[in-house]
């Protein structure tokens, strides 16, 4: 029994080269031998997640493969954080994102409220099993209480440290769109490497990582 | 009368539609002058058959591709999901003796959704009241409380802050307390040229500014501005809210309706006009915006296709919008309402019970919870003859249903024993994967309504706006079906 075979797709005409500021359309392609296959809609949608990474590129041209090279390498030995992993299995990403604001608060958001310290993520803790209503306008969470405390605890932290990345988006699903940032000043060149990944019902992790050329 | 009327545009229609660039203009004016209609005749001279794509197949495309059907242009609608409706969903499968719930858009008002009335009359369909707010009860702190009983103990509140003054107490005798706010915005509404449009008529200022500041400045008494609230709302959207109300007539009571069988009664009629005009399983990936017309590249079943039309009218709602990229890429300010507007996220319930058995202890069923994992609950589809009932519950996105049905039998004002609830039924609009949410919320936060109002609604090209959002006031079906109107007649006139 293998790992699932993760597939990303990009449209065939931009050869995976982008300008500043543009849109990627993307889907992701997941095969399991037990699972069954995402054409056929047999795989769990909530199980499959991009990660985008901005990696600017100043000036050093031979550098340029190494730092790729390594950050390849990186990405494939990554695995899941468990805060992620429990959050795929409740209903958290139908009203928060990682950068966007949808009904609830992004990541970003709560980070930038929130300090990454022991005290908050107790309260971020408290207000996921409690639910919470009037900290983030009229909107009400809420409770979950089917988790445990760890189990939130461990969500609150993936909540702050992925929020508080500045340069790395996650997207949960089999296809989307995301925004190429504007560009930076003093930068020319800069990499988007997208990895893809899906965890199977046999808790095995297949991935696919392909770099984006921003010009 | 309207046949005749009807038979002759058609005529036209297939002439200016089919011959257009090869048949001289003299030859129709001949042909069309043997009609009495002069004015029709104009309009087939003028008259441009267009072709228009409409995105999605909710309530707005659906009603905005009916219309420009029905005007004679050639139109295509591309809906994602397999179904035709969107947010207007009745299922009755699940549930016994015909009863059914409509899980999506709820109700209708008269006074108010004058377009969607239209059709109603038109495709004949039933109307039945609605009486689900009547007699109900309100768990508060605890206790539960008629609303006899909440308004003495809002009586009772006001009294406690100093009573009302005697503008607000005169009032109050000839119109309802939740209507105070009207006795301070009223007098603002004089000055609106167009219900679509509150910037540029001396209120711009007012964006900034909270409405209670509106209400103190205008005189209010401390309890009118303790019960009023309003310290975080902008005025200006305020005023411009209540001035809408006030055009539709919801400022005085207004009767609250459904159609039988379940709302989508009318989406259904929609389609069926349309025939094979809808596509399903078609979702829209890519649009770009030409100088002469519209290409969009959609999924059809996992093929990627192309289709050209002249125009587009996008009725999908943002979150659907969000990903497709559109070239060329949209103004920042319209971008900024696609990345921006919120929903509201709601879980709908359904419980199917062998009984009223809420009569067993003398209570309504339209109870207010206010318990996290349920807000209110009440009957829905009690016109079918059957024993057996079904209840319609609300809670935020991502509830447990089975956490509803708990918090409904330990909360209950009765006696729990009674309680014969026999099947479950949920649809979280939070998980869906096509219309993601439910009603769009205001844009009344202070400084907030510039950035999306008025480009909530503006065209981009040839790409036409609607949908449940794209309207002056979020009430869904009435919104939708505006807008709608609203789009079909600009790509007319385009």
């Amino acid at each position: 029994m293998g790992s699932p075979q993760v597939k990303i797709r990009l449209p065939q005409d931009t050869a995976n080269s982008y300008e500043w500021n543009a849109f990627v359309r993307y889907s992701i392609d997941v095969l399991d031998t037990i699972d069954g296959a995402s054409k056929y809609g047999e795989i769990n949608e909530g199980e499959v997640f991009l990660e985008i990474e901005f990696i600017p590129i100043e000036n050093a041209e031979e550098l340029v493969e190494k730092v790729l090279k390594d950050r390849l390498k990186k990405a494939k030995k990554e695995t899941e954080h468990m805060g992620l992993a429990l959050m795929k299995n409740s209903t958290c990403f139908g009203c928060h994102a990682d950068k966007a604001t949808h009904t609830g608060p992004s990541f970003s958001e709560i980070a930038d409220r929130y300090e990454n310290t022991s005290t908050h993520i107790v309260s971020l803790s408290n207000s996921i099993l409690e639910g919470s209503k009037g900290l983030w306008g009229n909107t009400e969470m809420p409770s979950n209480p089917d988790l445990t405390v760890s189990e939130t605890e461990q969500i609150s932290k993936f909540i702050l440290e992925q929020g508080a990345k500045k340069n790395n988006w996650i997207i949960p699903g089999l296809e989307g769109t995301f925004r190429i940032i504007e560009k930076p000043k003093n930068i020319e060149q800069g990499f988007y490497i997208l990895t893809a990944s899906y965890t199977s019902t046999s808790k095995m992790r297949g991935q696919d990582s392909i770099l984006l050329n921003i010009r | 009368m309207k046949n005749i009327n009807r038979r002759i545009f058609i005529r036209n229609t297939l002439y200016s539609g089919l011959s257009a660039s090869i048949m001289p203009s003299q030859l129709m004016a001949n042909d069309t002058a043997t009609h009495s209609e002069t004015i029709l005749e104009n309009k087939s001279r003028t008259f441009r058959k267009k072709r228009v794509i409409v995105a999605g197949a909710g309530i707005s495309g659906l009603c905005c591709a009916y219309e420009l059907m029905k005007k004679g242009h050639e139109v295509v609608v591309l809906e994602a999901s397999g179904r035709l409706g969107g947010a207007v969903l009745s299922v009755h499968d699940g549930l016994a003796d015909g009863l059914y719930a409509d899980f999506g858009a709820e109700n209708f008002t008269q006074p108010g959704y004058e377009n969607y009335w239209r059709y109603l009359k038109e495709f004949n369909l039933t109307v039945l009241p609605y009486f689900h707010r009547k007699n109900r009860l309100t768990r508060i702190d605890g206790v539960w409380l008629t609303d006899e009983a909440q308004k003495a103990a809002y009586n009772q509140k006001v009294k406690d802050l100093g009573g009302f003054n005697s503008k607000e107490k005169e009032f109050l005798l000839a119109n309802p307390s939740y209507d105070l706010s009207f006795l301070y915005l009223e007098p603002y509404f004089d000055t609106f040229k167009n219900e679509y449009q509150p910037f540029g008529i001396g209120f711009d200022h007012l964006e900034n500014i909270p409405i209670s500041e509106i209400y103190k400045q205008d005189g209010a008494s401390k309890a009118a501005i303790a019960t009023l609230g309003g310290s975080k709302t902008s005025a200006l959207y305020a005023i411009w809210q209540a001035y809408i109300m006030h055009l539709r007539g919801y400022d005085k009571p207004f009767k609250l309706f459904r159609l039988k069988g379940g709302n989508q009664v009318l989406t259904n009629e929609f389609g069926r006009r349309l025939g094979s005009r809808v596509r399903l399983d078609c979702q829209v990936l890519e649009i770009v915006n030409g100088e002469t017309g519209v290409i969009v590249k959609y999924k059809e079943f996992g093929e990627t296709k192309e289709i050209s039309a002249d125009y587009m009218a996008c009725c999908l709602r943002t979150t659907a919008l969000k990903k497709i990229p559109i070239k060329p890429t949209l103004s920042p300010k319209k971008q900024f309402v696609i990345d921006n507007l919120a929903y509201d996220q709601t879980t709908r319930i359904v419980f199917q019970a062998r009984s009223k058995f809420w009569l067993k202890d003398k209570l309504s069923i339209n109870l207010t919870y206010n318990h996290p994992a349920l807000t209110h609950i009440w009957q829905v589809a009690d016109e079918v003859a059957t024993e057996r009932v079904s209840l319609m519950a609300k809670a935020p996105g991502g509830t447990n249903p089975l956490r509803t049905l708990e918090a409904f039998k330990e909360f209950y004002p009765g006696n729990k024993s009674n309680i014969d609830i026999e099947q479950v039924l949920v649809k979280d609009w939070s998980s869906d994967q096509f219309v993601h949410g439910c009603e769009r919320h205001g844009f009344g936060d202070l400084g907030e309504l510039s950035k999306f109002w008025p480009h909530t609604t503006t065209p981009h090209g040839r790409i036409h706006f609607a949908g449940a959002y794209a309207d002056n006031r979020s009430w869904g079906m009435e919104a939708a079906t505006n807008s709608a109107i609203r789009v079909a007649l600009e790509i007319e006139k385009a």
